[in-house]
């Protein structure tokens, strides 16, 4: 290469020279506004877009090919002396060449100290945050993904967060999606750019039209419904055994004669003949009490409402002769004020479950009609584990997944009477800025101890984990073991008293690099 | 004269529903019985049956062994009944093979019943084996039941069909051809007590229960009378 060097380059606020830099920032000043490239010592590290332009010669040795004008961004002062000598500008016709040399390069960031570049790849994790938080744990940049955006145009804000131990990431950042984007399900595009500061920053694009979604100076404040309500409404599932009650609550639908040992050790001791509706009386006093407890210090004079849902006769799933199951599917009690709230609680008993569905949405809908009734809106906690009946046998949706896999079917759901669909209802709450959360209530243990026990157990256990997954897609869902049931459930009230600030879903399975 | 057969399966595999719905789902399918003098017998089964039909789990056989005792309309090999002998499901795996041979000495015709999505097939393929192994009659019939969870009603119709040599094309079966080989060609048949739901038919007749189980839903049960009839035809020629 035959050139003259151009003095670009001023150099003269190096001070210090770094051991095995890893990549070299450089500036372009020929676009507007100016983009910055980034030189890595060895090719084929991630992000390759911004190595396209790096020709590599040697170890030892980058050359940067570019046309037109050059300077050198050195966003760290910890630079080298002498760097003159390794680092020169060339002018060959109308070309400017930007020639390396030598075993150390210049840091701007951190140090690459793994030699094998391969490390570096999928290293970025990321963390979405909308209506639920969503991580990614080893990706690649760009991320596409894919999020439900809300009717609500002040709830359609989104956090990302990143992290990479190679190299450095913006610092967390809020975007708010414009309204000119229409609810519904998008695809969204998440990449690093710099910006004419010569920082990076996150860069979030909408993939259809190539928008950039602006980003947020600060965090957004969201409103403190909770608080401004003095309302909650708790919707518990009823077909939800307490942890050591699993093996009962199974025993209840074969057979009235319930063997002493399937029986929760708590009931072994008592005086009381046993009673069904006794097998979730551990996770109606945890809910009494942890309520009490938390409200009492942060808004004793809060209301709760009390829904459930439950299985009830219907007459294309006939339940066992010796069982009696609800009247009703769902019901919505009073307003209840902390201290009738124990007393309340101890009619939602135990209702054996039949199958898998479980009619959520009727009490959902039971509460949303008495929302738009008195045009008060209150967050909904939802405390259980069981899915909704499916809205219809629609391979689009993700509860369809689950009766494709088990090869099963489901009851109509018209003959469940329900009005609105679940997503329907959940739409309408999402509108109106109201955060929905399910606590979803995991580690059950059989007390049974065959073969043919544990073999159900498994296959129950499988399918909540799908359960989860699915409900996933529609709201917030907080996974919780027994064993934290109280410590999870004070965790989510804390949260819920927090102002809402997203009401945009991140669709987890549609993440894609 | 009377002939037994013996039905043989593991646990939860589905015998006895097999048996009610074969004998109730369609009593035109097996005209030789003559219910009226069978009726006090069959009691249980159609009791189970009863319970199917109104989407409800039967409990599993707890005894050791029922009979069920089929009194026949007048045949030309005057055979005067058939007993279908139920068995424990966990006995399968826990005979010794004398007791193997004890009780399937008394056979005249073994009913083997394993589901197609089964737990521990290598095991029921095993203990089938062990029983083929002893028993030299002719009269053997398999059961690939369950087949509603792995067949479609309309792509899978030759398989429905029974037409022979059928379960070639399907997995796990193929893999054990050397003991399905045993077994006459139009003795292997996918069966279902289930079926498939009527208002929805590409899917499985039957719910996902609340604990991991599976409920039975509208079922329309699918080929359940035609082993009885392979056993009455095979003694009868009926």
């Amino acid at each position: 290469m035959s050139a003259m060097p151009l003095s670009l380059l001023d150099l003269s606020h190096l001070m210090t020279i770094e051991p095995a830099i890893d990549f070299l920032n450089v500036l372009d000043l020929r676009t507007e506004p100016v983009s910055l490239l980034r030189l890595f010592r060895r090719p084929c590290y991630a992000n390759g877009v911004w190595l396209q332009q790096l020709s590599h010669q040697s170890e030892d040795e980058i050359i940067l090919q570019l046309e037109g004008a050059l300077a050198i961004l050195y966003t760290d002062p910890k630079t080298l002396p002498g760097w003159q000598q390794r680092l020169q500008v060339y002018q060959s016709g109308s070309r400017h060449w930007i020639q390396v040399q030598g075993t150390s390069y210049i840091v701007s960031g951190q140090a690459l100290s793994a030699g094998d570049p391969q490390q570096s790849t999928c290293s970025t994790q990321l963390q979405l945050q909308g209506q639920q938080e969503i991580r990614i744990p080893e990706t690649n940049l760009p991320v596409q993904f894919k999020v439900q955006i809300p009717e609500s145009k002040s709830l359609r804000t989104l956090q990302i967060k990143g992290y990479n131990p190679f190299f450095s990431l913006p610092a967390p950042q809020w975007f708010r999606l414009p309204h000119s984007l229409p609810a519904g399900i998008t695809q969204l595009e998440l990449d690093i750019q710099p910006a004419s500061d010569g920082q990076e920053h996150w860069q979030l694009r909408h993939t259809a039209t190539g928008f950039s979604i602006p980003a947020l100076t600060q965090a957004p404040l969201g409103h403190k419904l909770l608080k401004e309500q003095g309302r909650l409404a708790l919707i518990l599932d009823r077909t939800c055994p307490d942890a050591d009650a699993w093996s009962a609550a199974r025993q209840v639908l074969l057979t009235p004669q319930i063997p002493q040992s399937v029986l929760p050790p708590s009931f072994h001791a008592q005086e009381d003949p046993f009673q069904i509706g006794d097998l979730n009386r551990q996770i109606r006093q945890t809910l009494a009490e942890g309520l009490q407890a938390f409200f009492q210090n942060h808004l004793p004079q809060v209301q709760i409402e009390l829904a459930w849902f439950a299985d009830s006769p219907q007459p294309h799933l006939a339940h066992p002769g010796h069982l009696t199951l609800p009247h009703k599917a769902a019901n919505l009690l009073l307003p209840q004020a902390l201290p009738n709230l124990r007393q309340s609680m101890e009619q939602i008993t135990y209702a054996p479950g039949l199958d898998i569905w479980d009619p959520l949405e009727l009490a959902l809908s039971e509460l949303v009609d008495s929302f738009e009734r008195h045009q008060t809106w209150a967050p909904v906690l939802i405390v259980g584990n069981s899915p909704p009946n499916p809205p219809e046998l629609n391979p689009q949706s993700p509860f369809f997944q689950l009766l494709q896999k088990t090869h099963t079917t489901f009851r109509r759901p018209w003959q469940m009477g329900s009005g609105r669909s679940f997503p329907e209802l959940l739409n309408k709450l999402e509108k109106q800025g109201v955060p929905v959360v399910y606590l979803f209530l995991y580690g059950h243990r059989p007390l049974l101890k065959d073969e043919r026990e544990n073999r159900f157990y498994q296959a129950f256990e499988d399918h909540q984990r799908e359960v989860e997954s699915l409900l996933r897609q529609y709201l917030k869902v907080v996974p919780c073991a027994f064993s934290s049931f109280a410590g999870t459930l004070q965790q989510v009230l804390y949260e819920l008293l927090q102002p809402v600030v997203s009401a945009v879903k991140i669709l987890p399975e549609q993440v894609r690099v | 004269m009377q002939k037994l057969i013996q039905i043989w399966g593991e646990t939860q595999v589905g015998k006895t529903t097999l048996l009610s719905s074969a004998l109730f789902a369609e009593p035109e399918a097996l005209p030789w019985i003559d219910r009226a003098r069978s009726s006090d017998i069959l009691t249980k089964l159609q009791q189970h049956w009863q319970q199917l039909r109104m989407n409800q789990l039967a409990p599993g056989t707890a005894e050791d062994l029922v009979d069920t005792q089929l009194f026949l309309h007048p045949n030309p090999a005057d055979l005067e009944s058939i007993v279908l002998r139920d068995m424990r499901g966990g006995d399968v795996r826990k005979l010794k093979e004398v007791e193997i041979h004890q009780r399937i000495e008394q056979a005249d015709g073994i009913l083997f019943l394993v589901a197609w999505d089964g737990q521990d097939l290598v095991r029921q393929i095993h203990a089938m084996e062990t029983v083929i192994a002893h028993f030299h009659q002719p009269f053997r019939f398999l059961c690939l039941h369950k087949a509603e969870q792995a067949l479609n009603p309309t792509r899978d119709a030759q398989a429905w069909q029974g037409q022979g040599g059928w379960w070639r094309h399907y997995q796990p079966w193929k893999d054990y051809c050397r003991l399905l080989e045993r077994f006459a060609e139009d003795a292997i048949l996918p069966t279902s007590a289930y079926g498939y739901d009527p208002h929805h038919p590409e899917r499985p007749a039957c719910l996902l229960g609340e604990f991991g189980n599976y409920l039975p839903y509208n079922v329309q049960p699918i080929n359940v009378a035609r082993p009885l009839a392979w056993f009455m035809k095979s003694w009868t020629g009926l």
